[in-house]
């Protein structure tokens, strides 16, 4: 094991390595939104540079919008998330906001800032517990408290922040690649489990149409998605949004990938789709979600429990709706909603002291805001060629 | 004069119809048509189980003697099946005999000032030590409709006792009972197929463990790390170790702080992580995991003896012990989550949870093994985590003090045994007690004895399920013997707190549910003050006996065998409700004896409900104090209600409600409704009532009712009419 001092020096170069040669390129759609780029074009115009037209142009509501959001991503980037007082599970959720541009701080708050990504991968003890073990002779993320809070929610985040397959990860002087966490999950995978996460790491790191498990079953992310539609959703954990999201993000993967949407990929893309106009009912008139998350209509006066499930909702619906959807008044109320929320007292300093439930709220909404923006925001923003002169 | 003749016999065969003829097997609601057909044939197979059991119930001395149980009892371990339709027949009893009496308004006054007191103080800040905090929506419903009470009562207790009764799915069956009643959410229990192999069986424990791991993680995550901290340094002194009284606690601010923090947990997931540890508690699970390879040899910190194997797994580590004899020290094997082993006697030391080890599953495959140590939260027991432990044979000692066997505080504690002759020690929270989780211990087979001080044995604190099940044996229980009650000089004797008792800490928090059944066998509970199926303080507590000939005692001895240094003296036992609370206790079999000495055997007290129903045997009800058998004081609704046998009722309380009340406003609150109601058999009555009668005892509300069953009937017909209608 490397001294600390040491592997944090070791773990601040290699985040910037992973930045900078583009290994690590963000979320899947989120991964334009860079948080940086809150600074408004002008001020990118004023470079040398050479503007191309923007795709297409926001109404001054949306820009307004805009510019909100853009504030609340920059704002929120800012508290640190430390190593020392949190957990790995709360430091997967900075990472799923943040994708490869989160950063924690190393030890406490004096303590030089990592990548939050290699923090996990490198197995960086967080509040006091290594996440990283083995499993069946592979490289595999712990479950439970102070852990991941879901069985494939680290591959998960891993593969929405499109961290590749040839990434390092490390468990003491064992060093091996995200493709051993892979295999991991794949040996691991269960009927009658919640597949939800490791569905979506899977059908991101997964080429090959079949695989077996430890017991020698035959699985496929077609049987993953089958074996999801069989269980419920409204009552299963985190309102089922882990599970819709699981589906939506499958069906996706397979159409970025060229393929034929058909068999259990058509059945869940009607099962996602029908889900997503039935949400939109229950949606309250203020452009939240409640408590009861998809089982009624419902609202609390506790905003860390609107939070939850309008955040989660709305990170849903604005990464599995159509582009034609995206501008709707009620996506739109709804982000209103959430960078209303996320931008007051509450949430402004104080988010990494926060419950473990609330800070997975935050960052599923934080989640949500930069998905809006990349797929509605950014393809407004001026597009920037930087000349060589 | 045959004319005459048919004239009297028309009279009593209308009597018969109004006031005996819905007593008869065949006006028995019953659940189903089985039962239908059981009804048929009820009577005559009660009345020839009487003949034969002529005996009166023996003290204590005798209980060695005691024969075996009846056929009759074994076999039907769900006990009497007509049990639904005699409650029936009560509530039709107590509803008529409220109208004829011309006190409906009263009775709805006194229902109508329970709500209002229940609606009036469901806030968590009241301005009175009454508070709504940690009340659960179980108690408010039954507070709010009396009447129906016991049968819902008898129902749950039924169904919890069949649920547990199955050897693979009962635990399930019975958390999906407990989950629904805790305000935990209906869910079903998750399908597994039986596994067909060791390895099957292996992936089952790895399953379940993920689960409770993500589940027990759930339940914390609604608390920061500094909340989290402080239920960990405060629970076990504050809620256990400091306290020698039942009723409240020491540090009752600090008290008030945890009840708080674990009323914001996320209590279906709390449930959650015990359903994903119940089929872990399957037989079949149990009997492929002995087939497991035993020819393993590894060295595993903390263990002596053989060790087939470690595994890691991202839950924790499964350890797998060899056939020999072990010694297991819990605590020094951090990293382990699950321990197996295949056989041997063997000991295990302590094995405590909490945030460093959320999850301990200990599942011993054979052998007589000892279970021992001192610290809270070990033998299937948690504070802030989630523990199992399963013992599939042999006759096991288990030795512990606070928080232990199947108990939580704030967590989730399951202890299942499943045979053997086994012996339950400890001291407080200890062998089905929870607060703020679930804590059960079942033990399905075996002449068992249960020993323990304060609050034990099937209670069920704030937000907690404590259950205690004993499918059959002979069973011994005790609970008191240690500390002097705290109320009064004059009232001499232990504190108990055990035995179903669902207690609220008062000046703190509301009760939970606390349960304690027994199927077959004679059995003998000794018990001290406020115990053996009580509520307490906003709580419920249900004692159940389902087979076999009883014998419910003041203790005898003091908690360490040696003699008692207070008088023998108890207060509050064998259904009985104590500040807006509701307590019951069932039996459904045998010649069954109940003591006491004040405020007992069907006994309300202060806005409450006590219910004591004893479905068949010659019965004696030995306490003769004030306020005991089927009696109401300080607005309370008492119920003594016995189904067949020739019983005895000593001392003369009998169906007395008090006429005046302080603690509540007259006429407003309704007054005091008591209620001894006897079908059957030749009773006799310490206050001198005959059999036959309809007698009101005291105010208007107290009612001393005795009829004949139907195969009594013809020497009612022959006999002189009941003499006394009212008197006290």
């Amino acid at each position: 094991m490397l001294h600390a001092s040491r592997m944090g020096s070791a773990l601040v170069c290699a985040a910037g390595l992973l930045a900078s040669v583009g290994l690590c390129v963000g979320a899947d759609v989120a991964s334009k939104s860079d948080a940086r780029s809150a600074q408004p074009p002008k001020q990118a115009k004023a470079a040398a540079a050479v503007a191309a037209k923007p795709v297409k142009k926001l109404t001054p509501e949306l820009e307004a919008l805009r510019d909100r959001v853009r504030a609340t991503l920059a704002m929120q980037q800012k508290p640190l998330f430390s190593t020392q007082e949190n957990s790995a599970a709360e430091i997967i959720n900075c990472c799923l906001a943040f994708g490869c541009n989160s950063e924690v701080q190393l030890d406490g708050e004096d303590g030089k800032p990592i990548n939050g990504i290699t923090c996990l991968c490198w197995n960086y003890p967080c509040a006091g517990r290594a996440m990283l073990g083995f499993d069946r002779k592979h490289i595999a993320a712990r479950v439970g408290y102070g852990y991941q809070q879901y069985p494939g929610e680290f591959l998960a985040t891993l593969a929405l922040s499109r961290v590749p397959a040839s990434y390092p990860v490390r468990v003491g002087r064992d060093t091996r690649t995200v493709a051993d966490l892979v295999e991991a999950e794949k040996l691991g995978c269960r009927a009658g489990d919640d597949l939800s996460l490791k569905l979506i790491g899977l059908a991101f790191y997964v080429d090959a149409p079949e695989w077996k498990n430890d017991l020698g079953e035959t699985w496929s992310i077609e049987r993953m998605i089958q074996e999801e539609m069989a269980q419920p959703v409204v009552t299963a954990s985190e309102g089922g949004l882990n599970r819709l999201m699981g589906l939506s993000y499958a069906v996706s993967r397979r159409a970025k990938r060229g393929l034929p949407i058909e068999g259990q990929y058509q059945r869940a893309k009607k099962y996602t789709a029908d889900f997503q106009e039935f949400a939109l009912q229950l949606q309250n008139a203020n452009g939240s979600w409640g408590p009861y998350f998809l089982t009624a209509r419902s609202a609390n006066g506790d905003p860390s429990s609107q939070l939850r499930a309008t955040g989660r909702i709305l990170e849903w619906l604005a990464s599995s709706l159509p582009e034609s959807k995206l501008e709707d008044a009620r996506l739109v109320r709804a982000v209103e909603y959430v960078n209303g929320l996320l931008s007051s007292d509450r949430y402004q300093w104080g988010t990494p002291s926060l419950s473990t439930r609330e800070i997975a709220s935050v960052g599923h909404a934080l989640h949500a805001l930069q998905i809006y923006d990349g797929r509605v925001f950014q393809p407004a923003d001026v597009a920037v060629t930087v000349t060589k002169d | 004069m045959f004319a005459r003749w048919i004239r009297s016999r028309l009279f009593l065969l209308l009597l018969w119809v109004v006031a005996i003829g819905w007593v008869s097997a065949a006006g028995i609601a019953a659940d189903d048509g089985a039962k239908t057909d059981k009804a048929a044939q009820s009577d005559k197979a009660v009345s020839s189980d009487k003949s034969a059991r002529s005996d009166q119930p023996a003290d204590k001395n005798a209980t060695e003697k005691k024969s075996a149980p009846t056929a009759k009892a074994s076999n039907n371990a769900l006990g009497e099946p007509l049990a639904p339709g005699m409650i029936k027949l009560l509530r039709d009893e107590i509803s008529t005999g409220i109208r004829n009496r011309g006190i409906s308004d009263r009775f709805s006054r006194f229902q109508s000032y329970a709500i209002g007191r229940i609606n009036a103080t469901s806030g968590a800040y009241t301005g009175s030590e009454l508070t709504g905090n940690c009340r659960l929506r179980w108690y408010d419903h039954l507070m709010r409709d009396f009447m129906s009470a016991p049968a819902e009562a008898e129902q749950f207790t039924r169904d919890l006792h069949k649920a547990a009764m199955n050897p693979n799915l009962g635990l399930a069956n019975a958390l999906a009972l407990a989950s629904v009643k805790m305000d935990a959410g209906q869910r079903k229990p998750r399908a597994y197929a039986a596994p067909d192999s060791p390895e099957k069986a292996l992936d089952l424990v790895r399953q379940a463990l993920t689960g409770a791991q993500v589940a027990y993680n759930q339940a914390l995550s609604p608390l920061s790390k500094s909340e989290i901290q402080e239920l960990q340094t405060y629970l076990v002194p504050v809620l256990s170790t400091q306290n020698q009284v039942g009723h409240t606690i020491a540090d009752r601010n600090t008290g008030r702080r945890l009840c708080d923090l674990m009323e914001r947990m996320d209590r279906p997931s709390l449930h959650a992580a015990a359903e994903a540890l119940a089929p872990l508690s399957d037989v079949r699970v149990l009997e492929q995991l002995k087939s497991l390879p035993a020819d393993g040899n590894v060295k595993v910190a903390g263990v002596s003896g053989s060790v087939v194997s470690k595994i890691d797994t991202p839950s924790g580590a499964i350890v797998i012990g060899g056939k020999g004899d072990n010694v297991y020290r819990l605590d020094e094997m951090r990293d382990a989550a699950v321990v197996i082993d295949l056989g041997g006697n063997d000991t295990y030391y302590d094995g405590t949870v909490g945030v460093d080890r959320p999850v301990l599953i200990v599942l011993d495959l054979s052998g007589n093994d000892i279970y021992r140590g001192t610290s809270p939260g070990i033998q299937g027991a948690a504070v802030l985590g989630v523990s199992m432990l399963v013992d599939l044979s042999g006759n096991d000692v288990y030795q512990a003090e606070d928080v232990a066997q199947g108990s939580a505080l704030a967590g989730v504690g399951i202890l299942v045994d499943c045979a053997g002759d086994d012996r339950y020690t400890g001291i407080r929270r200890v062998q089905g007690t929870a607060i703020g989780g679930v804590g059960i211990l079942i033990d399905r087979a075996g002449k068992d004895d249960y020993h323990a001080a304060m609050w034990a044995q099937g209670v069920g604190g704030p937000l907690g399920f404590g259950l205690l099940d004993d499918v059959s044996g002979n069973d011994h229980y005790y609970c008191g013997g240690m500390w002097r009650d705290s109320y009064y000089p004059e009232t001499p004797g232990y504190e108990g707190w055990g035995q179903g008792v669902g207690g609220g800490i008062r000046q703190v928090a509301s009760g939970g549910i606390g349960v304690i059944l027994d199927g077959a066998g004679d059995d003998v509970y000794e018990f001290d003050y406020l115990a053996h199926g009580g509520g307490y303080w906003c709580g419920l507590g249900f004692a159940r006996d389902f087979g076999g000939n009883d014998q419910r005692l003041i203790t005898r001895t003091a908690y360490n065998g040696g003699p008692r240094q207070y008088e023998q003296f108890q207060r509050f036992g064998c259904g009985w409700g104590c500040h807006y609370a509701l307590g019951f206790c069932f039996d459904d079999a045998g010649n069954d004896a109940y003591e006491g000495t004040i405020m007992g055997t069907g006994m309300a007290w202060d806005c409450s409900m006590g219910v004591l129903c004893d479905f068949a045997g010659d019965d004696t009800y030995k306490a003769t104090g004030g306020i005991t058998q089927g009696t109401g004081a300080q607005m309370g609704f008492g119920i003594l209600f016995d189904y067949n046998g020739n019983d005895t009722y000593e001392g003369y309380g009998q169906g007395y409600a008090s006429p005046g009340i302080s603690y509540h406003h007259l006429p407003g609150c309704g007054g005091n409704f008591a209620f001894l109601i006897d079908y059957g058999g030749k009773d006799n009555y310490g206050c001198e009532a005959d059999n036959n009668c309809y007698i009101q005892r005291g105010d208007q509300g107290g009612f001393l009712i005795d009829r004949p069953r139907r195969n009594e009937i013809e020497s009612t017909a022959t006999a002189k009419p009941a003499h006394r209608t009212t008197g006290s």
